[in-house]
């Protein structure tokens, strides 16, 4: 991404995107463009290390933290926020590893395909949606343990699918991580339903 | 001077930071606890505040106001079953907001909260031999924004510039962390007269990140003393009548035998009780196991949040480093057991539980004024933000938990086919349909282009600052056409009124307001003169003629607007002295920059920077 302009202060080019110059230490304003991967300064990945993620974090705080500039000039305070704003929305998006993965489709256009039920779920879905209208509670435990065994399964998958990630085509780790999460959306609401209904 | 001021339900404190240490005001009677009790005693023309407040509702039950933090910022729908519980009044209106009623006057809860803190800015003063202007003030980490700005309004009714609203249960951990930095995975447990927090905060070098906060708003030991008093309404009753539980004066002093009874049941396993009405004693002996079985009820409220504040931070109980004890219930034997079989820990309460949230406020305010070091607070917003969709539900733009300074945003679209507004309902909570959550304001988008459903597509953004203030953005992404409000909202007040009560409020001191705006003003004036001075003498080879004329003409406008008494004036020409000097500023600084950069050695000569 073409992102990385000089510095204004004293042209010093950085590889990476950051809140000040390396060099000159001058405030250097987020670019319009960037994504929470630049922000964070990490390449982009499906598995980023939890704590180097929150190391990372800590220390671009302790660097842009409005709190830390009360007293700045306010072109420096606006400069601060607006890099403080930008660093906690990513450090959000990505600590949590579907939420990244969701990220990282929306970056590389890849459709959310969450509106239709997928084929593999169809039947136990409509099945479900049958006994739901009828009424029905005396099977729905050994049903939800079922749908519990399936999503145990997915999760045991996950770290399959993450360590797939090949920055040179993003697209073929992205797709099965698609039907996997949306695989994953419907058992979640599936369980959610039944557990509302032996809560009633 | 910033100070920390924790505004409690039943005492309020003052602390400030000297030498690294934080340093509690004391009060005239020697206690740093000012009991947060206001009373206007039949025949007194100035209210009374703090421990007389407290002293004088034996006799003036009806004329003492006190617990005024339940109610602030909240609408009487929500406290109807608290004010019958209390001795004092309220008055009788339609309006959607409380008001206390004591003899011949009718205050909001702000307006007496606003009592309390004029008193304990006095203190403050007394106690620091400083005028105090700015102050951190503590809320319940589960108080809603209308709750926050009510507090907010308080502290400017008593002429107090707000910094920062921050959250008990993180004021507490700071103070606790002025001495170890790195604390570990933390659960502060937060029990007042009022109301129950807890939060959990990862403390690493410095850095206090809050990880989730839950609780409830209305829990507290007040609730354990409503307790107390239900389970001995038979016997009152008996001793008393039936009518006691509808005088104010019966239920005044049972509340007071009760509180003290459960003070002294802290380190005793029993106590006897004694109170009296219309000359009919009451008197009984009671043990500390029945008061626990009274509380019981009561202490099973704490388990909601608890976990929900574990399921928030994504860890078990037993990941919890320490569990620190906060606020005066948890000196209650009942609530410390409650604590330690949930965490599975003993707590800690090495600080007084009364003092520790005063003191971190203390800390936070002096990191907002750069002297605190590394220390950092990343704090959250305590209650998902939202707007209404179609149907009434509530789509979620940020979540609960999100640390600040954060902004995020969402695309919707038109329902009906050719609608050129729509309303925006910005909303606070968690729960799923509009009608359940808090209300914070509403706006509306117009000028969309006449398009079929579905097409326009309006892009709606919410922006919170580092202060917890909400600014909410609409805009029409095809179009361009915008609109925004920054929410700030009335708890039912209208602004008119709020303006009415920051009158009233200045009314009384307007000469001692003059005076402390002037005096501000001539000391900022001042400052600012020689810094320009000062610039001006380092930066001749950086100003035109032009340039230069202009900045003696406002600096000799300025000079002249000091001599004089209108405050407003001079800020007037502080503005344009500033703006005029702007340019120089900057070069200014770009100079010193460079200057710095030749200073500076660059390893390995020259070449790209990773």
């Amino acid at each position: 991404m073409a992102l990385r302009s000089p510095c204004k202060q004293c042209g010093a080019q950085s590889a990476k995107l950051q809140p000040r110059c390396a060099q000159c230490e001058a405030w250097i304003d987020l670019p319009t463009a960037y994504t929470h991967f630049d922000v964070l300064g990490f390449d982009e990945t499906l598995k980023l290390d939890a704590e180097a993620l929150r190391e990372r974090f800590y220390a671009l705080s302790r660097q842009t933290h409005p709190d830390r500039f009360a007293n700045a000039p306010g072109l420096e305070q606006q400069i601060a926020a607006r890099w403080s704003t930008a660093v906690n929305r990513a450090y959000q998006t990505l600590r949590e590893p579907t939420s990244l993965a969701r990220y990282l489709m929306e970056l590389h256009g890849i459709a959310d395909s969450s509106k239709g039920v997928p084929l593999e779920l169809a039947e136990s879905y409509f099945d479900l949606q049958d006994r739901l209208a009828e009424g029905e509670t005396g099977s729905l435990e050994a049903f939800a343990a079922d749908l519990r065994a399936q999503h145990a399964g997915l999760e045991a998958e996950w770290e399959r699918l993450q360590s797939a990630w090949d920055p040179s085509a993003p697209k073929k780790a992205l797709e099965p991580i698609a039907k996997h999460l949306t695989l994953r959306r419907f058992l979640d609401s599936m369980l959610h339903d039944i557990e509302k209904r032996q809560a009633s | 001077m910033i100070v920390g001021i924790d505004l409690g339900t039943t005492n309020s404190l003052v602390a400030r930071i000297r030498q690294g240490r934080p340093e509690l005001a004391p009060a005239e009677n020697g206690s740093p606890l000012v009991p947060s009790f206001v009373s206007f005693p039949p025949g007194a023309t100035e209210p009374l505040v703090g421990t007389p407040a407290r002293d004088a509702r034996e006799h003036f039950p009806e004329s003492t106001i006190h617990s005024a933090k339940r109610f602030i910022g909240r609408g009487r729908e929500d406290v109807a079953e608290w004010m019958q519980l209390l001795a004092f009044d309220f008055s009788a209106s339609d309006s959607r907001v409380v008001r206390f009623k004591a003899g011949d006057k009718t205050l909001t809860p702000s307006e007496v909260a606003a009592l309390v803190l004029k008193k304990l800015k006095a203190i403050g003063e007394q106690a620091f031999g400083e005028t105090v202007s700015k102050a951190v003030i503590t809320v319940p980490a589960y108080f809603n924004d209308t709750q926050r700005q009510a507090t907010k309004l308080a502290g400017e009714l008593a002429g107090l510039e707000v910094v920062r609203i921050v959250n008990e249960p993180t004021a507490a951990c700071l103070a606790y962390g002025l001495d170890k930095k790195s604390l570990g995975t933390v659960a502060v447990f937060d029990m007042g007269g009022g109301t129950f927090d807890i939060s959990i905060l990862r403390v690493k070098d410095g850095v206090f990140e809050v990880l989730a906060t839950n609780g409830d708003t209305a829990l507290g030991g007040d609730d354990l003393d409503h307790a107390f008093v239900r389970a001995l309404a038979p016997e009152l009753t008996q001793a008393w009548g039936a009518e006691w539980e509808s005088s104010p004066a019966a239920r005044a002093s049972i509340l007071s035998a009760v509180e003290k009874a459960k003070t002294e049941l802290s380190s005793a396993v029993s106590v006897s009780l004694e109170a009296a009405w219309k000359g009919k004693a009451f008197r009984r002996t009671v043990a500390r196991s029945e008061f626990e079985t009274w509380a019981a009820a009561t202490l099973a409220r704490l388990l909601g949040p608890c976990r929900g504040c574990l399921k928030d931070a994504s860890i078990t109980a037993a990941q919890i480093t320490d569990v620190i004890l906060v606020g005066g219930s948890t000196r209650v034997p009942a609530v410390r057991a409650w604590v330690e079989s949930f965490f599975k820990r003993e707590p800690i309460c090495t600080l007084n539980p009364d003092e520790v949230v005063a003191m971190g406020a203390a800390v936070q305010a002096n990191i907002l004024a750069g002297q605190m070091g590394e220390m950092l607070l990343l704090d959250v917003i305590p209650l998902s933000l939202g707007i209404e969709t179609m149907g009434g539900a509530v789509s979620k733009i940020l979540h609960r938990n999100s640390t600040i300074p954060v902004s995020a945003s969402q695309t919707f679209t038109t329902y009906v086919d050719g609608q050129v507004s729509v309303g925006i309902h910005v909303l606070q909570g968690e729960r799923e349909m509009a009608g359940d959550n808090r209300s914070l304001a509403r706006f509306d988008l117009k000028g969309i282009p006449p398009l079929p459903a579905g097409i326009p597509k309006i892009e709606v953004e919410f922006i919170i600052d580092a202060n917890g203030i909400l600014n909410v953005r609409a805009l029409e992404l095809r179009t361009g056409t915008r609109a925004s409000v920054a929410v700030n909202p009335s708890f039912g007040l209208g602004d008119a009124e709020v303006e009415r009560m920051l009158e009233a409020a200045y009314d009384h001191a307007e000469a001692d307001f003059h005076a402390r705006f002037l005096v501000e003003a001539q000391t900022e004036g001042d400052s600012l003169l020689r810094a320009t001075a000062k610039s001006l003498s380092k930066a001749q080879h950086l100003t035109t003629p032009e340039q230069r004329q202009a900045i003696d003409a406002a600096c000799g406008r300025l000079t002249e607007a000091m001599r004089g008494t209108d405050h407003k004036n001079i800020r007037k020409e502080i503005e344009s002295l500033n703006e005029v000097t702007h340019p120089l500023a900057e070069q200014l600084l770009n100079e010193a920059v460079r200057e710095a950069l030749q200073n500076k050695t660059i390893p390995g000569g020259s070449g790209e920077m990773d």
